[in-house]
């Protein structure tokens, strides 16, 4: 996988042939990471000359044969002298032999050209890659380096294929991530002026087949890349977070409006494209629990995406810890769309991560039927869950009893009472106790029934009960007692 | 005396075998007497003898013989003396070894066993005497036409210099006679029995050489008789690199060593051999004396002599004591001939 120069490569680069191999013939496959042009004067100065090839400009004779049991010792690759090969005795070849040192005899080469010459074949990855990277700086000078643009200019430039990378590894632009088992080469784009390196945005490469020496060059370009893009990051962050803003804004005017709206309030919803005639089916999507602020604002471009790819044509705003999306029809929004409906936002949530919930709308006509709508949306998003008889995705559709459970077990003052009143079970971090008891609340207070559902012996389900009466201090013969609990189990978050 | 010569010298130093001839001819008995450093007088007036210049130049423009005498009559002419006047080598080895034998024979001087090197260097500077201060001057060049300069007063690192422009204009090499010392600085400060070492060196490696044989070497023989010798191997001369743009050789040579253990061993040279170099360390080094045998004659080469495909015992024989005393040992070190192979890496 490495391209480092091999002694042969160099030697044969370089122009010379087998007659100027004097000692150390085995050994030319041994790698040359750096040329240094050496004198007596000097030898004692090099600090790891490991893996290098030395240009000597003397000493030569016997000094030079006693040198070579330490530049071996040293590890050096190489040694070239610049005479000719006659002037190389049997000794000194014979000894370079036996140490497995090559030495190279150049006949007609000043020692500092040599040293200039073998150098440049060393180094000619790095001068490539400068190349490179030069000629994409010159592309990208002078202009707005969108997404587009930058994965043009380094395929056209330098052949490399490379896609901009949005948070969740959303695709801006380029070819889709692949994942293979290859090498990635990912560079983060980091706005000016920003000293932490935590950004949203990367350039990524994948490469099936690669050398150092590619990932080397991949890895510059891209990095030269991104400073261009940088600027259209910085600017893209300030126009989506003023557009995201604006658009809060003025969903807040219509929620609050309640369908009667100032008419410079609609100007603005009409001015953002949004349709307020037909017939709408809202959306809310919001994260449980809510993550840190940082968090939802790189999320709502994950959010978007997969609200966008579930219903097309759908407006998402973000509103507070959660975000409201809703879908417009010209038409009555038939049962069996509603349902398709329901089922994309339902694998729309799945996409998204366990640490999402969220709940659709009746469809509704008109202003009044959008803001209907969204409200409906966000109660049933606040009611949707992970815990035990509760779902991630909550609908119209649902019954007026279980909307009545639901909006009891879903206000923050319930959440928090039952938390306390289920500490102790919780503290004891034996979870078959709190599935037991959901489970017998669940099918009232059956213990055959429970018994059966958890594929458990009837006096082991008796023995669990007891142990939660021990752990609560309550008893479970009371009804009321058993309808707290029951509300407390639905109200547990996940 | 030629063996050890040889071998003192190092690879270097020069062939010893035509002032031995030399030697052989103006002294055909063979024997002469040699005063110990330790029965020297405090007094006593010691004038130090030998070859400068390009031993080369020597091998193929022989001396007449008389030169050495020659210089060494000009200095004690100058320097008016009326103590008493001994003759020395500044270098024993290779062919300086037997220049202070060839001048007291031919002037029944007599001969005292000390120098300044006691083995083969490449300065006339490079002595212990001059490592200690004493003056190499007054000094006397003199060439087989008879040219003759005395100097009088030149530091020792100038010496060399002027020394070296001179013996290029007197046809690369002359004779020479100086560093005048009182007997007390030639037994304080010289290297003492220098000639019997290489007395017993030559007679240690001539009876290695007819011990060897079979799984005998030649090296492994000396160094086991030489204190402080080691052997490091044998094997055979696979490789080898000189430059002469210095003005003098300076080289390696690859000696792949024989056997399971089978390995290159790298002689450095500049004139003399100076280190060997082993699996990427130093494993002898100047002012050792480093010793490549020819195995099947025996003979210590030179430096200049080594060829391809030559089989040797590579023999480390200890320096002169001297040279290991604080106050002298920096004066041979390899950094200060030119060799810096101490290079720090973290």
């Amino acid at each position: 996988m490495s391209d480092l120069v091999s002694l042969q490569e160099l030697i044969t680069t370089a122009g010379f042939g087998p007659d100027a191999v004097m000692a150390g013939a085995h050994q030319l496959s041994a790698v040359v990471r750096e040329i240094e042009l050496q004198s007596t004067d000097t030898l004692g100065l090099m600090a790891d000359p490991a893996d290098h090839a030395i240009v000597f400009q003397g000493p030569e004779g016997a000094a030079f044969e006693l040198l070579l049991p330490k530049l071996k010792a040293l590890r050096v690759a190489a040694a070239f002298v610049c005479t000719e090969p006659d002037n190389v005795l049997a000794s000194t070849r014979w000894l370079a032999d036996r140490i497995g040192l090559p030495v190279i005899a150049c006949l007609g080469w000043p020692p500092l050209q040599l040293a200039q010459e073998l150098r440049a074949i060393v180094h000619g990855s790095v001068v490539e890659r400068g190349t490179v990277c030069a000629q994409i700086a010159r592309e990208l000078a002078g202009k707005t380096a969108d997404p587009g643009l930058v994965v043009r200019t380094l395929a056209e430039s330098a052949r490399i294929t490379c896609s901009v990378v949005g948070a969740d590894d959303i695709v801006l632009a380029g070819p889709p991530l692949r994942r293979p088992g290859g090498v990635t080469v990912r560079v983060p784009v980091v706005a000016p002026g920003r000293v932490t390196v935590t950004t949203s945005l990367w350039l990524v490469s994948e490469l099936n087949v690669v050398t150092q020496r590619r990932a080397d060059l991949v890895g510059d370009a891209l990095g030269i890349a991104a400073i261009a893009l940088s600027a259209w990051a910085a600017s893209s962050r300030l126009e989506a977070q003023r557009d995201a803003t604006l658009k809060g804004n003025v969903l807040l005017q219509l929620l609050s409006s309640r369908g009667d709206a100032p008419a410079h309030t609609v100007e603005q919803a009409t001015t953002l494209g949004w349709r307020l005639d037909g017939w709408h089916t809202a959306v809310c999507v919001r994260p449980d629990p809510a993550p840190d602020t940082a968090r939802l604002e790189t999320l709502t471009a994950k959010v978007s995406h997969a609200l966008a790819s579930a219903v097309p044509e759908m407006e998402v705003v973000r509103m507070g810890t959660a975000w409201l999306a809703w879908a417009t029809q010209t038409s009555t929004v038939a049962p069996d769309l509603f349902d398709s409906h329901v089922a994309a936002v339902r694998r729309a949530v799945d996409q998204l991560g366990r640490h999402f919930v969220g709940g659709v709308g009746a469809p509704q006509l008109g202003l009044l039927g959008l803001v209907d709508s969204l409200i409906e949306a966000q109660q049933l998003a606040g009611a949707a869950g992970r815990a035990a008889g509760r779902n991630p995705v909550e609908d119209a559709r649902v019954s007026p009893t279980r909307r009545l459970v639901m909006a009891a077990v879903s206000g923050r003052e319930v959440v928090a009472r039952s938390a306390r009143l289920l500490a102790a079970l919780e503290a004891s971090n034996d979870h078959a106790l709190l599935q037991t008891i959901e489970t017998y609340l669940a099918l009232e207070s059956s213990k055959a029934g429970t018994a059966e559902a958890l594929h458990l012996h009837r006096n082991t389900v008796t023995k669990r009960l007891d142990k939660i009466e021990s752990v609560l201090q309550l008893s479970l013969d009371d009804p009321e007692t058993r309808l707290a609990l029951q509300l407390a189990c639905r109200a547990r978050t996940t | 005396m030629e063996l050890g010569a040889r071998l003192l010298g190092s690879g270097g130093a020069g062939d010893p075998h035509l002032m031995t001839q030399l030697l052989r001819s103006a002294w055909p008995q063979g024997v002469l007497s040699v005063v110990e450093a330790d029965d020297l007088a405090p007094d006593d007036l010691v004038i130090a003898v030998g070859l400068v210049g390009s031993v080369t130049a020597f091998a193929e423009k022989p001396a007449a013989g008389e030169e050495f005498a020659a210089a060494f009559q000009r200095l004690r002419s100058h320097l008016g003396s009326d103590r008493s006047i001994l003759v020395s080598s500044y270098e024993t080895a290779g062919v300086n070894a037997l220049s202070a034998l060839l001048v007291s024979a031919q002037l029944h001087v007599p001969i005292v066993d000390v120098d300044g090197m006691g083995r083969g260097l490449s300065w006339v500077n490079q002595t212990t005497y001059d490592a200690a201060g004493l003056a190499i001057c007054p000094f006397v060049l003199t060439q087989p036409a008879g040219h003759t300069f005395l100097v009088e007063a030149t530091p020792g690192n100038e010496a060399e210099r002027y020394v070296r422009s001179l013996t290029v204009q007197m046809g690369g090499w002359s004779s020479f006679a100086g560093y005048p010392l009182t007997g007390a600085q030639a037994k304080g400060f010289g290297v003492v029995d220098a000639l019997a070492r290489c007395l017993s060196l030559g007679r240690a490696l001539s009876e290695a050489h007819q011990q060897s044989g079979g799984d005998v070497a030649v090296g492994r023989s000396l160094a086991a008789t030489e204190p402080g010798g080691r052997y490091l191997g044998r094997g055979r001369v696979v490789d080898m690199r000189w430059n002469y743009a210095a003005g003098y050789p300076v080289g390696s040579l690859i000696v792949m060593l024989a056997g399971e253990d089978g390995r290159p061993l790298r002689v450095e040279a500049r004139n003399e051999y100076l280190a060997i170099i082993d699996l990427g360390e130093v494993v002898a080094a100047a002012p050792e004396i480093i010793g490549l045998i020819e195995t099947h004659s025996g003979i210590p080469l030179l430096a200049e002599q080594v060829v391809r495909g030559a089989e040797v015992d590579i023999v480390i024989v200890a320096p002169p004591v001297r040279w290991t005393e604080p106050a002298f040992a920096e004066r041979v070190s390899l950094s200060r001939v030119g060799y810096d192979l101490e290079i720090g890496v973290s």
